[in-house]
């Protein structure tokens, strides 16, 4: 019985560590790799580079929608209350859609980071540099692809849903504008940097 | 110095004497002795001069004494007298000097007496040496002498002398010189003219300059202007000729006495630029002044005296041209002193006099420069800088309202050139008067011309400026309306601005229209400072607010100007940041009900949406086919989203291509019906089922491969016929001879011309492997007409199996005399169809009685023997096989004739005997052909793998006993379900087709599912694509359970030579079953024993 339960935890340690390998980069000097295959290996690292910086465009996005959603919030404008509230709803979901294309960045990113951990790995093994488990790598990327077609999906309905949105506040915009509601507040301190 | 003094007191009082005394010797020195005074330090110099220069005298003269008779004695003469003039000028400038300067007019006899020393010397000079080349300096020397003695007369003369016996001597010019003044200064012009164009008119000299500048003032002073002018040129272009030969002469190093203008007291070419200008303003214009002056002067000092001294004339003349010239010249050039302040005064009055305010900017800049040139010094008391400050806004100003207010009398054209220079002059004042009373006016005074010269910006932040100055009213508010306009303008139009000026337009027009949205503005100007507003953040780059502001433009003043061109910007803001899901969906909003949009254009906007649909079509697509893996589902969201549009069917359709690129047929065929239900009118339908029929067929879908095909020739008129000769071809190999029939016949009824041709053919063939030729002649009868040769030969066939040997004969004939292109099969078919008629002609060929019978007889035997042959030779293992059993037939049944036959009469013995002999040995031949021709037809197994019902019958030794040929039949196809497990085979099949071992597994699954038909064509499909003897083997297996018994002899052939031994136990079994056991016997010697392991017949 002992012995048996040794053997499970054994068991249990070779599998975590297999879950949980990390795969070692492979430098681009490397001369064991052939050329076309470490500029496929680049061609990945780059991709990860590529989404971390769309991560940070999606983030600094997210931050100046959040600043002209508290205008908006902020404001008390316009003081009719149907428009206020079309206002409100569309703030609400334009914040929303920004939040899921920072989350799809971030998807992406772990998207990208799992591709390049898989193609590192592919390419050390087929030149003998190291051993790893595939299957793992391939699930945490199909994981990652799954979760940036979901996000998609959501987002464009999501967009559906804006839009909807967005020809409401313009209709009731058009309403009160025309018929005699101030909107120098619009076109001076909500929604803006300016003042 | 103490000295002896009286008697000494006694006590305090006698103490009290003998320190004042004492005092008063320190203080003053003692009684009775006199002061010296010295003389001042030149005094000392002169006197030390001519302590020196009476030294020299007197060491000439004990040269001379100790000289006499030396050849330098005239030298030494001349130096003595030069000594004694010396001396003499040094005692006049030392009485000068003691006369502190008072006076030239002095009484000093050592002068006169050294001067008629020298006098005398000088004469002495010329008695005792005529020739000496002294002789005309000596003479120029007692000219002098004489001039400063006072003796002019005797100065005249010993002058003319010189002039007159010395013309040579460079001297003569410094005489004439002299004389010229002498009577210049008495006013004696004529004479002085005389003496002064003599200088002049000679070559040049060292005082051709002078000359001409002493003549023009004779001329000046006889008010001859012009010719005065012309020598003041003169006297400047001289000098400097003369300077320039000067300069050439030293370079050469042959500089000697008399050259250079050093030694002249005056510059020539300096006051004779000055003296010009009284002349020069009264003869010549003042317009060319300036261009004169920098001509003729020859450095910056002269030219500025120059002008100064023309400014002055002017100023006195009140010359307005002459004094703007001069005053802005002395105003750019001058030194910083009062004099630039009267200069700017004169500026001012001339160019209000003249009216000429092209450069006003210029002048002013001039003007205001001259104040703070002067104000800047530090002995001026505030008090004048206040003054001068106040009298020159005050100038300042004037030019300036002046300018400006000539604008109400100008063109367009005129005021937008004028415009530039005012403004320029509005900028000096203000940087120059900021504190001024009038400033705030002043700025707004400078928004119009700053908008008159196109300065946009500058009129924008002007106008902000001026602004406030103003209290809050509509005089207020229209000024900053006018400056959101101009920043607005200056946006729009000043694409040259620097980035930080349209940065700072944009945060002063934003700043200005906040500010004037806070007054109470009229709808049309709102409406503008809005857009201005708006239009601003699109211009910034900040598109996302600027679609906001822009569309808050639009709905909230529609189908207005502003409107259209807010629209107009938010389309192309999306499109700048590559939101094209946000293009469409606007574009859409702004097509639909509500819209601000004028019809106009929405009529613009409907293209724009449409390619922004494409494009995310085109992304969506793209997402679809991904890198990682394809995901259609959004394809088919955005479909459903666009239901009955355009956009929606492209989207199925694209998501057609992307089932069909991941070979994913379940999805194919579902977006095909879908397609066909939603969008049953479009074009592509014809290409999406003859995709998904190919699909299915590639993956061995044969009944769905059925239907699309089907479906496809429905709606693709074009390739209808095409489409249903595959379907039924399909059919045909599934042993569905009746659904063949069908869609050959609605193939036939569809075609026209070469296609027709092609679906007779098909129909043809079915109708003859079911040995059915009437319905051949029946069915395909009618079409003869097509001319089609391949019909021809058919129809023929068909015609001999039904004994209608006529038409067989007509139609055969057409066949093989048809065009060029007869296929071998057509040739083979009329060969043997013609063969046949002849075999029926000889077989009711009557008994021949006489020779001539027999002979044609014998040769009818030929014929027919000859058109068997031919048939075989076509090639077609059918017909070649049918040619040899039937050519077997007719030679037996041709010998037996031969046989039977009764000589005929009137023949003798010999004859008899001949004949006999001859018709016995046609027989042995006939019976040799009959034998050779069965066994040749058997053969064809072996020759050729073919075991067809034919060559069976001739391994049995049976040949056919009529003339219709005979095929195996396929045995009805029975499917109860479709195998399991056949998807992902398939799925694996369809994206790669040549997956031999793929096909052998579906191809078992066919059989083991009892539906060798479908097997059959797997392994077809197998051995096409480079299966080998295992495949063959198997479609051995598969053709044989179709009953398609030729087939499966072929293919257990093919196997067997491929070293298969399954394939040679598979054949043997089949013979044995065909009940040709001698045939096994020979197909085991025949194929040597293969590899073990293969499928068996009965497995």
């Amino acid at each position: 019985m002992q012995s048996l339960k040794v053997l499970c935890a054994y068991v249990l340690v070779v599998s975590a560590a297999a879950c949980s390998q990390t795969v070692k980069p492979i430098g681009l000097q490397e001369l064991v790799v052939p050329l076309d295959a470490r500029r496929f290996v680049a061609d990945a690292q780059d991709g990860v580079s590529i989404a971390k910086s769309h991560v940070d465009d999606a983030a600094m996005h997210l931050d100046k929608m959040q600043h002209w959603a508290t205008t908006i919030a902020d404001s008390g404008w316009p003081s009719n209350a149907n428009a206020r509230t079309a206002l409100t709803r569309l703030s609400d979901a334009r914040l929303k859609i920004v939040r899921m294309e920072f989350d799809l960045a971030e998807a992406d990113y772990e998207l990208a980071q799992a591709k390049y951990e898989l193609v590192t790995a592919r390419t050390a093994i087929r030149h003998d540099l190291a051993t790893y488990e595939l299957k793992p790598l391939r699930e945490r990327q199909e994981a990652a692809l799954a979760n940036v077609g979901d996000l998609v999906k959501q987002i464009e309905a999501e967009q559906r849903t804006l839009e909807q949105l967005t020809g409401d506040w313009w209709a009731q915009y058009a309403g009160y504008s025309q018929g005699g509601g101030s909107t120098q507040e619009f076109f001076t301190t909500v929604g803006t940097s300016d003042f | 110095m103490p000295c002896a003094g009286g008697p000494r007191p006694e006590g305090a009082f006698s103490a009290l004497l003998i320190l004042s005394a004492a005092l008063l010797m320190l203080a003053g020195g003692c009684a009775g002795q006199k002061e010296e005074v010295r003389d001042p330090a030149y005094v000392e110099v002169l006197r030390l001069r001519i302590t020196k220069v009476r030294n020299a005298i007197q060491e000439t003269r004990g040269t001379m004494a100790l000289s006499r008779g030396a050849p330098y004695m005239a030298e030494l003469n001349v130096r003595l007298a030069e000594l004694l003039s010396e001396e003499a000028r040094y005692h006049y400038q030392l009485a000068y000097e003691r006369e502190q300067r008072a006076s030239r007019v002095l009484h000093v006899p050592q002068v006169r007496v050294l001067k008629e020393q020298a006098i005398a010397t000088y004469n002495m000079v010329l008695k005792r040496f005529p020739e000496s080349p002294l002789a005309p300096r000596i003479l120029f020397n007692i000219g002098h002498e004489h001039r400063e003695l006072g003796n002019f007369d005797d100065m005249k003369a010993v002058l003319q002398r010189l002039v007159n016996e010395h013309p040579e001597s460079p001297l003569i010019y410094d005489a004439l010189l002299v004389l010229g003044d002498y009577h210049f200064d008495r006013n004696e012009l004529p004479e002085s003219k005389a003496y002064y164009q003599q200088i002049a008119k000679g070559p040049l000299n060292r005082l051709s300059g002078l000359g001409h500048y002493k003549l023009a003032w004779v001329y000046l002073n006889l008010g001859e202007c012009e010719s005065a002018l012309d020598d003041f040129e003169l006297a400047i272009t001289q000098t400097e000729e003369w300077d320039k030969q000067y300069q050439i002469e030293v370079a050469g190093g042959r500089a000697g006495q008399g050259f250079g203008v050093s030694e002249i007291d005056i510059d020539v070419r300096r006051e004779s630029l000055v003296d010009l200008a009284y002349c020069y303003s009264r003869e010549r214009k003042a317009k060319n002044a300036i261009p004169f002056l920098k001509k003729l002067a020859y450095n910056q000092a002269t030219y500025v005296a120059a002008l100064d001294k023309f400014a002055n004339r002017y100023r006195v003349m009140d010359q307005a041209v002459g004094s703007i010239a001069a005053s802005r010249e002395l105003l750019r050039l001058g030194p910083a002193n009062v004099d630039r302040l009267d200069d700017a005064r004169t500026l001012h009055s001339a160019l209000k006099k003249q009216k000429d305010y092209r450069t006003v900017g210029d002048d002013i800049k001039l003007i205001d420069s001259a104040l703070t040139r002067y104000y800047t010094r530090s002995d001026l008391s505030q008090e004048t800088r206040d003054k001068l400050v106040e009298e020159f806004e005050a100038y300042t100003r004037d030019l300036l309202t002046t300018a400006q207010g000539r604008f109400d009398k100008m063109t367009e054209e005129q005021i937008a050139k004028a415009a530039p220079q005012v403004a320029r002059g509005y900028q000096v004042y203000l940087d120059t008067f900021p504190d001024a009373a009038g400033y705030g006016d002043m700025v707004n005074n400078m928004v119009a011309v700053l908008e008159a010269a196109d300065m946009m910006l500058e009129a924008g932040l002007r106008g902000i400026e001026g602004a406030r100055y103003l209290e809050e009213g509509p005089e207020k508010a229209e000024v900053l309306y006018d400056a959101v306009v101009n920043f607005q303008t200056s946006l729009e139009k000043e694409a040259d601005r620097s980035f930080y000026e349209r940065v700072t337009a944009r945060a002063a027009l934003r700043k200005a229209a906040q500010e004037l949205l806070q007054t109470e503005l009229e709808p049309d100007k709102a409406r503008r400072v809005k857009f201005a507003i708006a239009q601003s953040f699109y211009d910034e780059g900040r598109y996302e607010e600027a679609i906001d502001k822009l569309s808050a433009v639009a709905y909230e003043y529609p189908m207005t100007d502003e409107s259209t061109a807010a629209l107009h910007l938010v389309l192309d803001s999306y499109h700048t940041i590559n939101d094209y899901d946000g293009l469409m969906y606007t574009g859409r909003r702004l097509l639909g009900d509500g819209s601000p949009a004028t019809d106009t254009l929405k009529a613009e906007i409907r293209p724009i949406v449409q390619a922004a649909e494409q494009r995310k079509l085109d992304e969506l697509s793209l997402t679809a086919a991904g890198e990682d893996g394809a995901d259609i589902s959004v394809l088919e969201e955005f479909a459903i989203q666009n239901t009955g549009t355009d956009l929606g069917e492209r989207a199925l359709l694209n998501a057609f291509v992307a089932a069909r690129a991941m070979g994913d047929s379940d999805k194919m065929y579902t977006l095909a019906d879908e397609i066909a239900a939603t969008y049953p009118q479009s074009d592509q339908l014809p290409g999406i089922y003859a995709t998904i029929a190919q699909a299915a067929i590639a993956r061995f879908e044969y009944d769905q491969a059925v239907h699309f095909l089907r479906q496809a020739a429905d709606v693709n008129p074009d390739r209808k016929v095409q489409l249903l000769i595959a379907a039924g071809g399909l059919l045909d190999q599934l042993a569905d001879f009746s659904g063949a029939q069908t869609l050959y016949a609605e193939a036939i009824r569809s075609a026209e011309g070469a296609s027709r041709a092609e679906a007779l053919a098909a129909m043809a063939s079915l109708l003859e492997r079911e040995g059915n030729p009437s319905a051949t002649i029946t069915q395909l009868g009618s079409y003869s007409a097509d001319g089609d040769s391949e019909l021809f030969a058919r129809l023929g066939l068909a015609y001999v199996s039904t004994g209608q040997l006529d038409q067989a004969e007509n139609f055969l004939q057409k066949a093989l005399v048809g065009d060029a292109g007869v296929s071998p099969d057509a040739q083979a078919r009329a060969e043997y169809g013609m063969a046949e008629v002849l075999l029926v002609t000889l077989q009711g060929y009557p008994e021949p009685d006489d020779l001539d019978l027999l002979s044609e007889f014998i040769t009818l035997i030929e014929v027919v023997e000859e058109g068997y042959l031919n048939a075989a030779r076509q090639g077609n293992a059918a017909f070649a096989s049918a040619a040899l059993s039937r050519l077997s037939f007719a030679a037996s049944m041709s010998a037996n004739r031969l046989k039977t036959i009764r000589l005929p009469g009137g023949l003798t013995a010999d004859e008899q005997k001949a004949v006999q002999a001859a018709i016995d040995g046609r027989v042995q031949g006939l019976e040799a052909t009959a034998q050779q021709a069965i066994e040749a037809c058997a053969q064809q197994a072996w020759t050729n793998m073919l075991l067809n019902p034919i060559v069976r019958d001739c391994m049995n030794g049976q040949v056919m006993q009529s003339a219709s040929v005979q095929w195996d039949i396929l045995t009805p196809r029975n499917v109860a379900s479709a195998p399991a497990g056949l998807d992902e085979l398939r799925q694996q099949l369809s994206k790669n087709p040549e997956d031999i071992e793929g096909l052998r597994q579906l191809g078992n699954k066919f059989l083991d599912a009892n539906d060798p038909h479908a097997a059959r064509l797997v392994f077809a499909r197998a051995v096409a694509t480079g299966g080998g003897p295992v495949e063959q083997n198997l479609l051995g297996i598969a053709s044989y359970r179709a009953g398609d018994i030729t087939g499966a002899f072929e293919g257990f052939s093919m196997a067997a030579s491929g070293g298969e031994e399954a394939g040679r136990q598979n054949m043997v079994t089949l013979l044995k079953e065909q009940g040709l056991g001698a045939a096994a016997d020979v197909a085991l010697e025949r194929y040597q024993e293969g590899t073990a392991g293969g499928r068996l017949l009965s497995q």
